[in-house]
């Protein structure tokens, strides 16, 4: 059964014990959220699936080399086992993107991994489990709306990948629960409320962004989610 | 973490300091920025035909609906408190500031205060720092009332050169009062104003066709002038103006001026005398290009300066932007107390 991002995310405060964030306290602490699963999120500067292979080689987190180990530069890296999961983010990303891509690539793991791992339980508990998703570098600086989009790789159990849902739809999830987690709904209306009066255009972009540390690309999409980004265009008539 | 951030990374205290030179760069970035700009010196007269334009004489109708009446002026209090270092061991200057803007209305009951907005930020390069610690740092901010406002690297990269750092840091809270002084446009709305800095930056703030704008710049930035203009400048009297010359730039076309608002020939050459801007579209669209408006303008706004001699910038000021920046600063909390605040809360 699929499960909804607003449920995910009203969950995720629960396990995590935390409040959810009010018009006063808006910046959301995605790494206290983290903190309850059993996921270790790491840095790298030129991060690729290859440099989190051997990164995780090096620290002795599993002894052979990440299957399909690439160079292609990335943005974030998730990489899940039945006992473990490492959340990588490029290090030399903006810090707004970096929470972004981590968000992102929490949303996999609850949204698809996860659900994953508890449905094949009963069945093959002891048969390895390894899932990677690879969210493709951004391109460009703040401001550029590009949507992050990347891939899952299921190296070993190719067969579990017909009870995920289709990628594209996994990415789409995936962006949309980073893009709730980080902006509440309530948050971003009430903000929206309280500065459009006298904020236009991209003024209000930049005050919702750093209100909510997020991007201001991720800002504007999140305005386009919820109905409001004509606000942004609107015009001085 | 939250405000144990600076402490963790070694922060220091910093005592109060004027910005010093670059270490490793003596080019004015701000000058090249503006090299976009085109000038058309032949937009009210022939270049080579410039004079001073008397505006003492002119009358200014009673009731004259495009007469500022709003005047609006940031504030930008605050300085560079403490440094860490990055792993790296790139100096990372942390600036705290009161930001505002503030609305100043001259009506019947004289020159009264309209609206305001006053913040409390603190500015720093947070890139280089965990996401994780930034979040929480910026959470921890956010509950003792400031707000983070994460610069961008100087020129895309880091720097050992403290003092570029520095100023990449100080311009993000300029920035964001020119946002603050955006806003207090936004308020007035239709209500004709004056803004103390150029236009520019405030794009956004203001409709260019149909608000009745002016910015009023003390400095000189660029040299706009061609030879005919600065003998037209320095012959400049009390009351007088230059003709106008239109300047493209990239955010917003303005037709400009300079007018001498205080001074005589005894005084400095430059004394007194101010660059005045307002919306090309709004002069040519709205008012239909009638100079008389430009006229009025200017002799309203030679009515409007600061006769206090003791205020320093007197020369180059006006009354209702005095008052306007002493509203705010009244307002302020003012810089010592919040640093000592703002030093207890992060224990440094």
């Amino acid at each position: 059964m699929p499960l909804s991002i607003a449920g995910t995310i009203a969950q995720l405060y629960k396990t995590a014990g935390l409040q959810q964030p009010t018009l006063q306290r808006r910046i959301v602490l995605l790494n206290e959220l983290l903190g309850p699963y059993n996921l270790t999120c790491i840095e790298i500067a030129g991060l690729t699936s290859l440099a989190a292979s051997n990164f995780l080689l090096q620290h002795g987190a599993f002894f052979d080399p990440i299957k399909n180990a690439n160079q292609d530069p990335l943005a974030g890296y998730l990489y899940v086992s039945r006992t473990a999961g490492y959340i990588f983010v490029e290090r030399n990303d903006l810090v707004v993107r970096r929470r972004f891509s981590a968000a992102h690539e929490l949303g996999h793991y609850l949204l698809h991994f996860q659900p994953l791992i508890a449905s094949t339980v009963p069945y093959d508990e002891d048969e390895p489990l390894i899932m990677s998703e690879a969210l493709s570098l951004f391109t460009g600086d703040e401001e550029d709306d590009d949507t992050p989009t990347g891939r899952v790789f299921i190296p070993e159990r190719a067969s579990l990948a017909s009870l995920l849902p289709p990628e594209r739809q996994m990415e789409d999830e995936a962006n949309r629960f980073a893009a709730a987690l980080l902006m509440p709904a309530e948050i971003v209306s009430g903000l929206v409320e309280r500065y459009r009066p006298v904020c236009r255009g991209d003024d209000l972009l930049w005050r919702l962004a750093t209100e909510m540390l997020v991007s201001k690309a991720a800002i504007y999409r999140r305005l386009q989610d919820l109905h409001l980004s004509q606000l942004i265009s609107a015009s001085w008539n | 973490m939250g405000l144990e951030f600076l402490h963790e990374y070694g922060a220091h205290r910093m005592r109060d300091d004027a910005m010093r030179p670059l270490l490793l760069d003596t080019n004015d970035r701000s000058l090249e920025q503006e090299s976009d700009e085109e000038v058309d010196l032949n937009y009210e007269e022939p270049a080579d035909t410039w004079k001073p334009i008397d505006v003492q004489e002119v009358a200014i109708p009673p009731n004259w609906t495009l007469c500022p009446r709003g005047f609006i002026d940031g504030k930008d209090l605050g300085r560079t408190v403490a440094w860490l270092q990055t792993t790296e061991g790139y100096p990372i200057p942390v600036r705290l500031s009161e930001i505002g803007a503030v609305v100043m209305c001259n009506g019947s009951a004289g020159i009264t205060r309209e609206w305001c907005v006053i913040e409390r930020v603190v500015s720093m390069i947070v890139d280089p720092f965990p996401w994780d610690e930034i979040e929480s740092f910026a959470f921890a901010l956010q509950e003792h009332g400031f707000r983070l406002l994460p610069c961008q690297k100087p020129q895309g990269r880091l720097t050992f050169d403290f003092q570029e750092m520095r100023k990449a840091t100080q311009n993000r809270s300029l920035d964001e009062m020119m946002r603050l002084e955006k806003q207090a446009l936004v308020y007035a709305k239709a209500m004709p104003v004056l803004i103390d800095g150029r236009l520019e930056s405030r794009t956004g703030g203001f409709d260019e066709e149909k608000t009745a704008v002016v910015g009023m710049i003390k400095g000189h930035y660029r040299d706009y002038l061609h030879d005919q203009g600065w003998r037209t400048y320095y012959a400049l009297r009390m009351g007088q103006r230059t003709p106008l010359f239109l300047l493209k730039q990239k955010n917003i076309d303005v037709v400009s001026w300079y007018l001498r608002i205080d001074g005589t020939a005894d005084d400095l050459p430059t004394w007194g005398i101010v660059r005045l801007e307002i919306p090309a579209k709004f002069f040519s669209l709205t008012i239909g290009k009638d100079w008389s408006y430009i006229n009025r303008l200017s002799r309203l706004i030679c009515e409007y300066r600061c006769k206090d001699k003791s205020y320093q910038r007197a020369s180059v000021s006006l009354y209702p932007i005095q008052r306007a920046e002493e509203s705010l600063g009244a307002l302020f909390a003012g810089s010592d107390p919040l640093v000592h605040h703002f030093y207890n809360l992060t224990r440094l």
